[in-house]
């Protein structure tokens, strides 16, 4: 075998920098690329979105032209606007109050090492799993006055039959239960994983220290599970704000025009109105809402990890 | 304040572990007893079941007349304080002493009282407003022990308290510590595996091995008298030698013979008449670090001597270490700085022969 005479050139660096092929001079961009597309697909609907509701556009009437405030103003002055904001604020506020507390009272029930409880925690994930739509209209069909189930149910504990999402008196009620069963495992979920993160020293501490239950929820179990009762909160609230889904296939917005929040009277106008214009307003005045509140909640959120980690 | 008895206590964990078996011990009203031991030997087991976070397996606990083995933690009147601190994380100092108070629903005004006072005590008035991760280990533990300490309870348990602190404070800490113990006079155990905080706090020592009580004393006794192998090697820095021999006869007197055959010792009196009242087989023989002379030379002036050669060779200062080979052996001994030795060079040990002790060579158990 010839064996090769190493000499010094052959480590010698070459003087002429090699430009990097254009690939890898591009990989930054590549790899941004995604994500700018994303933000394209998010921000390209939104911004066209905000010009519309400048305009009278209807697609029976494509008029573009510039009217300023015109819709926003009509919107205010709409005799149901009032009503439309309390009843999103309503639902929203109902359905994450009650999923938060009966979440809270799940998580803490489950927060043990039995064999049942690790049985009921998987179970817990069904009511996500199945599509919103779908849930909703087997809901529907339960609470159908003359042969839906819950009536007989509720008349077999003594209690009288309901109208449901029928009547105007119970149809809140109807779909924040809907909501709630949907979703209240969400809640569950994530406060039983805050308890279960928790260290168990200053627990066993509280038991030596001769603290009742509730004066140990009170003042230690509640602190430290703020951070993730304020994620509950965040998730839960935003979502419930623009809630279509089970709204809409319930009643489609009624009875009459019970349950119109904006994101149902934004459809109802923009779509099946076809006054695109008209309708904007209610959803961009919703985003900023959502915007807000979820920047306030956030802040929040990082106050009360700092807090429940034991910082002022 | 009460005495701490327990009574032939059993704990086994769920998987069969034995963490702890047959123990009996009493802590005295007022004493201050030191669980020491290795890691996993069931110390902080034996803690657990008194404060009452661990049920008893068997066997009875009384703290005071009263027997405790089915009372939750808040009934029996012990505090705790945790090797973590186990601290409050989201409430403040003040609040996290004043805890157990409030759950009692004392009145704000005593709670606010008896906070300060306890505060005074362990110096930390100053951070009552802060919150404890902002605060270091010494403080840290201050709280806990404040926390403790606040309750006026009839045992006052420690699990490691100073383990977490740098040697600072923990030299600072162990002072303080005794000097609270003088002050309240409460019945306390400490649990460490620290020898040096045992000796430095504990009226009485409690050595534990593999979930068993191996000796209870003052540290004298258990230093100058260990009932066996393992509180012998345990107790004492650096740790005591020990040397495998058998009985033997020489000029008609029992001596001792290395199993190796690298040396012969004569005994004492009374240890020789140990030796032969036992019949014993193979022995093991113990000797301090510090119970030995090592010389370059024989002295050969009729001293009980080994010889031997020098392994390692460490001057400390005020004292140097030598580690030496004998026959298949290691000693480790204390010289003194007049002396230093080289690698290899031979050495002659002198034993103080009283200060041999003497272990049955299967059980372990002193002679």
């Amino acid at each position: 075998m010839a064996t090769k005479q190493v000499s010094a050139t052959d480590f010698a660096v070459p003087e002429e920098v090699v430009k990097p092929p254009w690939l890898v001079r591009m990989r930054p961009f590549l790899i941004a690329l995604p994500a700018l597309l994303i933000l394209i697909g998010i921000l390209y609907p939104f911004v066209v979105g905000v010009a519309y509701s400048f305009t009278a556009y209807a697609f029976t009437r494509p008029n573009t032209a510039f009217v300023g405030l015109r819709q926003y103003q009509r919107m205010v002055e709409d005799s149901d606007f009032l009503y439309s904001t309390f009843i999103t604020l309503a639902y929203a506020i109902s359905a994450t109050g009650v999923q938060l507390l009966l979440g809270l009272i799940v998580a803490t029930l489950l927060n043990r090492d039995s064999r049942i409880a690790k049985i009921l925690q998987t179970t817990l994930i069904f009511p996500m799993m199945v599509a919103p739509v779908i849930s909703t209209l087997i809901w529907k069909m339960m609470m159908q006055p003359s042969v839906g189930i819950l009536n007989p149910m509720l008349n077999a504990i003594g209690l009288p039959s309901l109208q449901w999402a029928a009547v105007p008196e119970t149809a809140l009620f109807s779909v924040v239960l809907v909501d709630v069963w949907m979703y209240t495992p969400f809640a569950a979920l994530i406060l039983l994983a805050g308890l279960r993160s928790f260290p168990q020293g200053p627990f066993e501490a509280a038991r030596v220290d001769g603290a009742s239950f509730w004066f140990t929820f009170r003042n230690l179990t509640l602190p430290m599970l703020t951070p993730f009762i304020l994620i509950v909160i965040i998730f839960r609230f935003m979502d419930s704000l623009k809630m279509f889904d089970i709204i809409f296939a319930m009643t489609e917005g009624g009875p009459g025009s019970t349950l119109m929040t904006y994101q149902l009277t934004a459809y109802r106008t923009s779509i099946q109105f076809q006054r695109l214009a008209q309708g904007l307003p209610y959803a961009i005045v919703l985003y900023f809402v959502i915007y807000f509140v979820s920047q306030y909640l956030v802040k929040w959120w990082g106050r009360a990890q700092r807090r429940a980690a034991g910082y002022s | 304040m009460a005495e701490v008895r327990l009574e032939h206590i059993y704990k086994t964990y769920k998987g069969g572990v034995e963490a702890v078996k047959d123990l009996n011990l009493t802590i005295r009203n007022g004493e201050f007893l030191a669980l020491l031991g290795p890691s996993g030997c069931g110390k902080t087991s034996t803690l657990r079941m008194i404060v009452g976070l661990e049920q008893i397996t068997a066997g009875d606990l009384y703290i005071g007349d009263r027997r405790m083995n089915d009372l939750e933690p808040s009934e029996r009147n012990a505090a705790l304080a945790f090797e973590s601190y186990a601290l409050y994380p989201p409430l403040t100092v003040h609040d996290n002493i004043a805890f157990c108070l409030r759950a009692r629903q004392m009145d704000p005004g005593e709670i606010k009282r008896r906070v300060l006072e306890v505060a005074d005590m362990l110096e930390i008035r100053d951070i009552l407003g802060r919150k404890p991760a902002e605060l270091g280990g010494g403080q840290k533990q201050r709280i806990s022990l404040a926390r403790a300490l606040v309750r006026d309870p009839d045992a006052f348990l420690m699990d490691e308290p100073l383990s977490h602190l740098d040697a600072a404070q923990r030299a600072h800490m162990r002072v303080e510590l005794k000097r609270l113990h003088a002050r309240t006079g409460r019945t306390t155990v400490l649990v460490t595996h620290d020898q040096l905080e045992a000796v430095a706090m504990a009226e009485r020592v409690a050595v534990m091995n593999f979930g068993v009580l191996q000796q209870v004393g003052t540290f004298d006794e258990i230093y100058n008298h260990p009932a066996n192998e393992f509180v012998a090697g345990f107790i004492g820095e650096p740790p005591m030698n020990f040397l495998e021999c058998e009985p033997t006869s020489q000029d008609g007197q029992t001596a001792l013979r290395a199993t190796d055959g690298s040396f012969s010792v004569t005994l004492p009196g009374e240890l020789r008449a140990r030796v032969e009242g036992q019949k014993a087989g193979r022995l093991k023989l113990g000797i301090r670090p510090i119970d030995m002379i090592a010389a370059p030379k024989a002295n050969g002036n009729g001293v009980v001597e080994i010889a031997g050669n020098v392994y390692t060779y460490e001057s400390l200062g005020e004292e140097g270490q030598l580690a030496a080979r004998i026959g298949s052996n290691e000693v480790i001994v204390v010289t003194s700085p007049d002396v230093t030795f080289e690698r290899s060079q031979p050495v002659w040990l002198q034993l103080r022969t009283h200060r041999i002790h003497l272990f049955h060579g299967d059980t372990g158990v002193a002679l």
